[in-house]
Formats: C-alpha cells, sequence, structure tokens
C-alpha cells in the first residue's frame, strides 16, 4: 500500500513538473541562449546548425522558418529605456545608433509575436526620413506623426521587432556580439 | 501500513527528477513529432524545380522569421537521386537564401552579396555525394557552386527578398519565383 501511494505521487508530481515546465518553455522565447543588446534581446544561435534546442522546439512546433546567419539578425524589445512594458497608449521614440545592416525592418506584433492588424505595422530603413545631421529618430505611436513613424494600435501592450539583413558577423559570433550598438526605445508620453 | 512525512518528501523529490526528466524528454522530441513544422507545411512546393511564394503567417508563427517587409519563396529539395542545384540570381533588392533540414535547422545561409556572376549557387549534398563529386569532377571543373552538405535527405530551401516599399512586392514576387532547385545531371 505505502509504495503505491509512493508511486503514484511520485508519477503526478514528474508528470506536473515535466509537462508544466515543457509548456511554460515553449509557451513564447526560447528561455536559453538570449543575448540582451540594450533593450533589444537576439538568440544568436538560432540561424545556424547549433540552434539552441528549445528554439528548435518552438519553431518546429509552430511551422516557423528562421532567418539565417548569413541572412540576418532578429532582435525583439518589449520594453522602453526605462524598463515599462511597451504599451499603445504611450508614445515612443526610437534614437541613437543606425543598426549595421544592409536593409533593416521595424514591425510592432502583439507581445506574443503575432501580427496586430492588417496591414501590419511595419517600416523599412530605406526611403527613411531622418533629422537633421542623418540621425535616427522614429516615433512610435497610435497617432501619426511627421517625419518617420511607426504606428502601432492604441492601447494594449506591444513588441518591437527589429531585423537586419545582412548584418555584420559581430552580431551571430558570441564574443562581439556585445559589442554592437542598438537603437534606444525612449517613452515621451503617455495618455 | 501507514504512510509516513518522510515518505511523501522522497515521493515528491523522487518526482521532481522524474519531471526533469520528462522535461527534457519533451523538448527533444518536439521537433521530431511536429506535424505543422514547416517542413511537412512546404513539402510539396518547388516540385517543378522553381521556388514558389509563401504567405505570410502572422497568426501562427509567433513572428520568427516572418518579416511582414519581407517576400518569401520555398522550395523543398530531395538528395535521393543526387545533388540538388539551387540558383539565385541577383535582381538588385536586397536578397537571402537559407538551407533548412529536415530537423528545423539553417545548415546554410547567405545573402546576394555572395553573387558570382550575377547569380547565388549552391549545390546541396549528403557526404557520400560529395565524395563522389571529388572522385569524379575533373580537378580544373569550373563551377560556381557552393557545396552545402546535409546530414538529412530532404529540406527546405528559403528565399527572401526585401520589399523596402509596397511597391516592390511585384519585383520581390519575381525575383523569388525565379529562383531555380534542380537535380544535379
Amino acid at each position: 500500500m505505502r509504495l503505491i501511494v509512493m508511486t503514484f505521487i511520485t508519477l503526478l508530481v514528474a508528470a506536473l513538473t515535466g509537462f508544466g515546465s515543457a509548456w511554460l518553455a515553449l509557451r513564447e522565447q526560447p528561455p536559453t541562449g538570449a543575448v540582451q543588446l540594450g533593450q533589444w534581446r537576439a538568440w544568436p544561435s538560432t540561424g545556424g546548425p547549433a540552434i539552441d534546442p528549445y528554439a528548435r522546439a518552438i519553431i518546429q512546433r509552430s511551422g516557423a522558418l528562421q532567418l539565417g546567419t548569413g541572412e540576418g539578425v532578429e532582435l525583439v524589445a518589449d520594453l522602453d529605456s526605462d524598463g515599462h512594458p511597451l504599451s499603445g497608449s504611450c508614445v515612443y521614440e526610437m534614437s541613437g545608433p543606425t543598426p549595421e545592416a544592409r536593409i533593416w525592418t521595424l514591425t510592432a506584433t502583439s507581445t506574443g509575436g503575432k501580427a496586430l492588424d492588417e496591414p501590419p505595422s511595419s517600416l523599412t530603413s530605406e526611403g527613411l526620413l531622418r533629422g537633421p545631421g542623418g540621425a535616427l529618430a522614429v516615433a512610435i505611436s497610435a497617432a501619426p506623426s511627421p517625419g518617420a513613424w511607426l504606428r502601432i494600435p492604441s492601447g494594449g501592450p506591444f513588441r518591437l521587432t527589429l531585423r537586419l539583413y545582412d548584418s555584420p558577423t559581430g552580431f551571430t559570433t558570441r564574443p562581439h556580439v556585445a559589442d554592437q550598438v542598438t537603437p534606444v526605445i525612449q517613452r515621451r508620453g503617455c495618455s | 501500513m501507514r504512510l509516513r512525512g518522510s515518505d511523501i518528501v522522497i515521493s515528491i523529490i523522487a518526482g521532481v527528477l522524474l519531471g526533469a526528466i520528462v522535461h527534457l524528454a519533451i523538448i527533444l522530441r518536439i521537433p521530431a513529432v511536429a506535424r505543422a513544422d514547416a517542413f511537412s507545411r512546404y513539402v510539396a512546393l518547388g516540385a517543378n524545380g522553381e521556388a514558389q511564394l509563401i504567405p505570410h503567417d502572422g497568426k501562427r508563427t509567433s513572428g520568427i522569421g516572418d518579416d511582414p517587409a519581407v517576400a518569401r519563396g520555398v522550395c523543398a529539395w530531395d538528395l535521393h537521386d543526387g545533388p540538388v542545384r539551387i540558383v539565385m540570381p541577383s535582381s538588385g533588392l536586397v536578397q537571402t537564401l537559407s538551407i533548412h533540414d529536415r530537423n528545423g535547422r539553417v545548415i546554410y545561409s547567405l545573402s546576394d552579396r555572395a553573387a558570382v556572376r550575377g547569380a547565388v549557387t549552391l549545390a546541396i549534398m549528403t557526404a557520400a555525394q560529395q565524395e563522389e563529386r571529388r572522385l569524379t569532377q575533373p580537378d580544373d571543373a569550373e563551377d560556381d557552386a557552393i557545396e552545402v552538405v546535409s546530414s538529412t535527405g530532404r529540406g527546405l530551401a528559403v528565399i527572401r527578398a526585401v520589399t523596402a516599399s509596397p511597391a516592390w512586392r511585384e519585383r520581390a514576387a519575381r525575383a523569388i519565383l525565379g529562383v531555380t532547385c534542380t537535380p544535379e545531371d
């Protein structure tokens, strides 16, 4: 009797912790292998053969096709420069060093990475209006803004994804990734 | 016989340890058992030797690698009948090419900057096919193809073309449809 009850408890705990933790780990972004660059996070191993097991499980489960190391790199930001979650009821400005790449795109999605609306909120570095001296300044807000502007739905949290195509290899090789400069997302005000 | 407190503690510890094994087993098995993976979804594309466009799938793919400003195309390859040659002509757009194996790993990727004489050419092959190629090909053979060795016999070639503005979408689509993936003779 004692052994049966102990076995039952063991199996129950194993199932709960095993399945529960696996579900949590695969629910969103890979829990391991991330590199923090300012407010941005990247998963450098994802684009190569030595992909992180969590990243591979997430990608295979969702049917996604990840960017290869030689194609570019994907950076994700959920927080502003003060550490607050990005919210559609605020106005942001993305400024600072232009990422080193042949072309880059900036996309706003839900925090789960899903498209927010049609057409998707996205802009590319090509033909971007720049400030004096060529400085990068992108307004990110629900209300239209003069100059470079990324539209986001009002209210609700969102995520920014910066994709650098044909980026320097420094972004994908571990020792150099921390030296890369990334733009800063600053909150300008909230309604 | 009564259950003691220490029995419960031992059971829980054993359960957590077993749970860790279950966790690892799930994470490592998912790629093999996943049915909605990209290979399964796109295996039929490119059967006629030309890449085909795939739609954006922002509702499903958690955004990984799915850029609304980028047109994507896929060509599935099969090394059963010999190496497969992928040719991506330059179009003036920023174009990239990645080779995904059956298990969801990117085994090779590059951009159109690597183009030689107006095209990026890859030859995908197994290790055995590469060996055979070494032996049969003359030393002075002129070939621009980059050899990519795959440990899986099948996989996907993924082509991306960045459309800096919506007006370029048609041009990007044409660039992708111009990519060929044919068996080597």
